[in-house]
């Protein structure tokens, strides 16, 4: 009952002034927003990475002969089968691999794009069977077409049906499953081509980095591809290798090394960023965070203790009456202790506001698919917990010192 | 020597009162001063952090990048990935062609052939570029070499007698782990390159030209994607004579000027045979080769550093502005309780313009005497974080006087509105109030 109507009391003095109340909480809800705000995006997409990862690309490698160098190097479907034992001796996980050659577009169809392909070209590239199988090695009357091959050929494809493909009429034997805008719009190196960020900034850093611009992949962005079987010895474009996410990185470095070893040099393009996020390095810039988080705490709680002792100092008068009337010592320091504790919660509160608004703004700003938050409870706790108690500590020396004050001075001095 | 006016006189001796009077305001209350002088304190703490880190990495990186060999251009296939497009040949002739154009401009010419090699010392690395140049390769770069000598005519190629390499210093403390660079001269090393296994002498050690390289290497994901030509630039490199290294082509021609106005000669001379490969991040061409001239991108870089550092700036612009708000707010509420003194003030003959200066005065002393206080505090916790973090702290006495004047700024900032405030009490109605 006591606190009770202590609390209201402090609830009453601070909604008077509502505006002053804001801006002396700002430390705590700037601290509060900045511990929390990196913590959101980096659970958040920590998450997305493991739960989406074939969506967002992140358990794929696409591999291509390095364009700069002296002499051509030519990839071809027998170094799948050396990079799947090479990675598996060296302790990776490989899910499926392929070979993949450009064939270009089909004759009758210049949106359609037929591909040659080791049998699992289309599992490798990361999309899913809708209906059929796989076609076998040297199953050259077959074919395996993407979701929207019926829809730009104005027909639909059912399985069975045939399709005039390289010259040779083939049997769907196979047919994908449509993949999201999200994917669609998602290159190798996962990003989102149609982000203004991507377009603006994103692209010529990654050129200036060395990364090479990759002009004709269009294709792997129209869900219209026709998989046909490629030769055994031809020469391919590009090598695909799936593996466990979280290997992504080490696999991605044994698959240049792996082919080191046959002589070739290749480029290996797979989601940069998000191995970064899964990483526990990343973590050691929680104490930058951690930092930040204390000196805006420290500032907002020097505020708050001023403004204690201020208010200790100018409502000496209604402190004496209130004592005067039958308040105890306790009743007083209680009220300025309420008052800081209530201020501190608030500014947890709209902390807690800001920090998502901070994270969806540095989501809607990264070009790279898969960024997301999600709301960090165990941060949100911890930071809440010790903005209230810094809160109370900033609130203790006042309430001392307004409690100590004797009712008959403070009516005197007046 | 002349007489000061008394116009004058008198008003220096009343700003001078003024400024007194703020001062003593400050001394007889501590307690209030040095809380509010605290918030200061840790405003500029973390301002001088966030400048140290964010402008010192900057100076950092762009004196690295200056290493790279500003004064070179580079002719070589150009960086895009398009399959059916016709692969460009760069050869002798191509090299002839280059000596030829810029054989008055006092140029250093180097073809380069550039493998993919697997090298084992004391430790294997299966990947590691292998990079066959003739000795003047070096004054394409503007490092140093930090052990033994650079390669030279009589070390062998290791085909037909014993060879010779130097190594960078990344690729040296790489293969042998443990070893002073000074002790890796006179080492071999099996390579492999092009199938062939040679032994190579280790005869010099180049300088690491990269400042955080641990720390970028660790977040740097892109490096697979990087074309040989750029992987060149990350300087774990094994270096060898031009014929240990078999083939008609080169991966690229390297041309080092004198100086900067015979670049710009270079360059539109080599335009005119390659033109310039990309424009606004775009190929112009979809093959071939293309001149680079390592200036424009370095320039390029550094601009994209100078941004991050904009971008710390950020930071630190709204902690102090969130001290601004917060000691501008704690300012008004102490005004408030002083309306009494500063009404008497204004009665003792006190122009609204000095009540106004007073309280100034009060607000730049404070927040100045905490900034210096939150120097050493920035210090510290830089120093704090920099062993917890391994991240590039780097400190300048350059950026203390910009954060003593951003403290300065702060108390000027944030005395504003309530020298204001207090300028325009009236003494009549507010000690009548009082009386009544």
């Amino acid at each position: 009952m006591r606190i009770a109507s202590t609390l209201s009391l402090a609830l009453r003095r601070l909604r008077r002034r509502p505006i002053r109340s804001l801006l002396l909480l700002q430390g705590t809800v700037w601290g509060v927003a900045v511990a929390i705000f990196p913590a959101a995006v980096i659970q958040g997409t920590r998450i997305t990475t493991v739960t989406q990862a074939e969506e967002l690309g992140a358990d794929r490698i696409a591999a291509v002969a390095d364009p700069t160098s002296a002499s051509e190097v030519k990839l071809a479907p027998a170094d799948v089968d050396h990079l799947r034992a090479y990675l598996e001796g060296v302790g990776h996980t490989v899910t499926s691999a392929a070979a993949v050659q450009v064939d270009g577009p089909l004759p009758t169809a210049e949106g359609v794009t037929v591909l040659r392909s080791t049998p699992e070209g289309p599992l490798a590239r990361g999309l899913e069977l809708e209906a059929g199988r796989w076609f076998g090695t040297d199953e050259n009357d077959a074919c395996v077409v993407e979701a929207q091959v019926g829809t730009v050929l104005g027909r639909s494809l059912a399985l069975g049906d045939t399709l005039a493909v390289a010259g040779t009429e083939r049997r769907v034997v196979g047919i994908m499953k449509p993949r999201s805008q999200a994917q669609l719009r998602t290159n190798d190196l996962g990003f989102d081509l149609e982000h203004a960020m991507y377009k603006g900034v994103a692209q010529q850093f990654l050129m200036a980095m060395g990364i090479p611009y990759v002009k004709d992949d269009a294709w792997k962005r129209t869900d219209a591809c026709v998989y046909v079987p490629v030769d055994a010895d031809a020469t391919v474009d590009w090598l695909y290798v799936r593996v466990d996410p979280s290997q992504l990185s080490a696999a991605g470095k044994s698959v240049r090394e792996g082919l080191v070893s046959r002589g070739k040099t290749v480029l290996t393009l797979y989601p940069i960023v998000l191995p970064v996020i899964l990483g526990d390095e990343v973590n050691r810039f929680d104490a930058v965070t951690i930092a930040m988080f204390l000196a805006c705490l420290v500032m907002g709680a020097v505020v708050m203790a001023n403004l204690g002792l201020l208010n200790a100092l100018s409502r000496s008068r209604e402190i004496a009456i209130r004592r005067v009337e039958g308040a105890t010592r306790s009743d007083i320091a209680l009220h300025f202790l309420m008052e800081g504790i209530v201020l501190s919660l608030i500014g947890c509160g709209l902390g807690c506001l800001l920090g998502m608004g901070l994270a969806e703004l540095r989501v809607q700003v990264e070009p790279v698919t898969g960024f997301t938050w999600t709301f960090p409870t165990t941060h949100a706790l911890i930071a809440c917990g010790v903005a209230v108690v810094i809160g109370v500590l900033a609130a203790l020396f006042p309430a001392l010192r307004a409690s100590s004050q004797d009712p008959v001075r403070g009516l005197a001095h007046d | 020597m002349t007489e000061p006016s008394p116009i004058r006189t008198r008003e220096g001796a009343r700003f001078g009162s003024v400024v007194r009077e703020g001062l003593l305001y400050v001394v007889r209350h501590p307690l209030r001063s040095a809380l509010t002088a605290l918030t200061s304190a840790v405003a500029i703490a973390v301002t001088v952090n966030v400048i140290s880190l964010s402008y010192g990495l900057d100076e950092d990186v762009r004196r690295d990048v200056a290493r790279f060999g500003r004064l070179t251009i580079d002719v070589g296939r150009l960086p895009v990935i398009a399959s059916g497009v016709e692969r460009p040949h760069l050869g002798d002739d191509a090299v002839a062609r280059v000596r030829d154009r810029t054989a008055d401009l006092d140029a250093v010419v180097v073809p380069r052939r550039q493998v993919s090699g697997r090298a084992t010392g004391a430790a294997t690395l299966e990947r590691i570029q292998v990079v066959g140049a003739p000795p003047t390769y070096l004054s394409t770069l503007g490092v140093e070499v930090v052990a033994g000598r650079w390669l030279e005519t009589v070390d062998g190629d290791g085909r037909d007698a014993p060879g010779a390499c130097a190594l960078d210093a990344e690729a040296a403390r790489q293969l042998f782990p443990d070893v002073a660079l000074e002790d890796v001269i006179g080492r071999t090393i099996q390579l492999r390159v092009q199938d062939l296994d040679q032994t190579m002498t280790v005869v010099g050690v180049l300088e690491d030209p990269l400042t955080y390289r641990a720390l970028f290497e660790t977040f740097d994901e892109g490096r697979g994607a990087r074309t040989l030509t750029s992987s060149l630039l990350s300087f774990r490199n094994v270096y060898v004579r031009e014929t240990t290294i078999a083939g008609d082509e080169y991966t690229g021609i390297s041309i080092a000027l004198p100086d900067e106005a015979r670049i710009e000669t270079a360059r539109d001379r080599l335009a005119q045979i390659w033109p310039n490969a990309m424009k606004d991040g775009q190929p112009v061409f979809l093959s071939g080769l293309g001149v680079f001239v390592r200036k424009d991108w370095m320039d390029a870089l550094g601009a994209s550093t100078a941004t991050g550092a904009m971008l710390g700036n950020i930071i630190w612009i709204i902690i102090v502005l969130v001290a601004v708000i917060m000691i501008s707010t704690l300012n008004l509420i102490t005004i408030r309780e002083r309306y009494d003194d500063l009404a008497v003030r204004r009665c003792e003959g006190a122009t609204r313009h000095d009540v106004a200066l007073q309280i100034t005065v009060e607000g730049v002393v404070t927040s100045v005497l905490g900034g210096l206080a939150g120097l050493p505090l920035g210090y510290a916790g830089a120093a704090v974080l920099r062993d917890i973090v391994d991240f590039p702290f780097r400190f300048d006495p350059a950026y203390a006087g910009i954060a003593t004047l951003i403290a300065a700024v702060l108390g000027l900032f944030s005395s504003v509105v309530p020298a204001r405030r207090a300028a325009r009490l009236q003494p009549a109605t507010v000690l009548s109030r009082r009386l009544t």
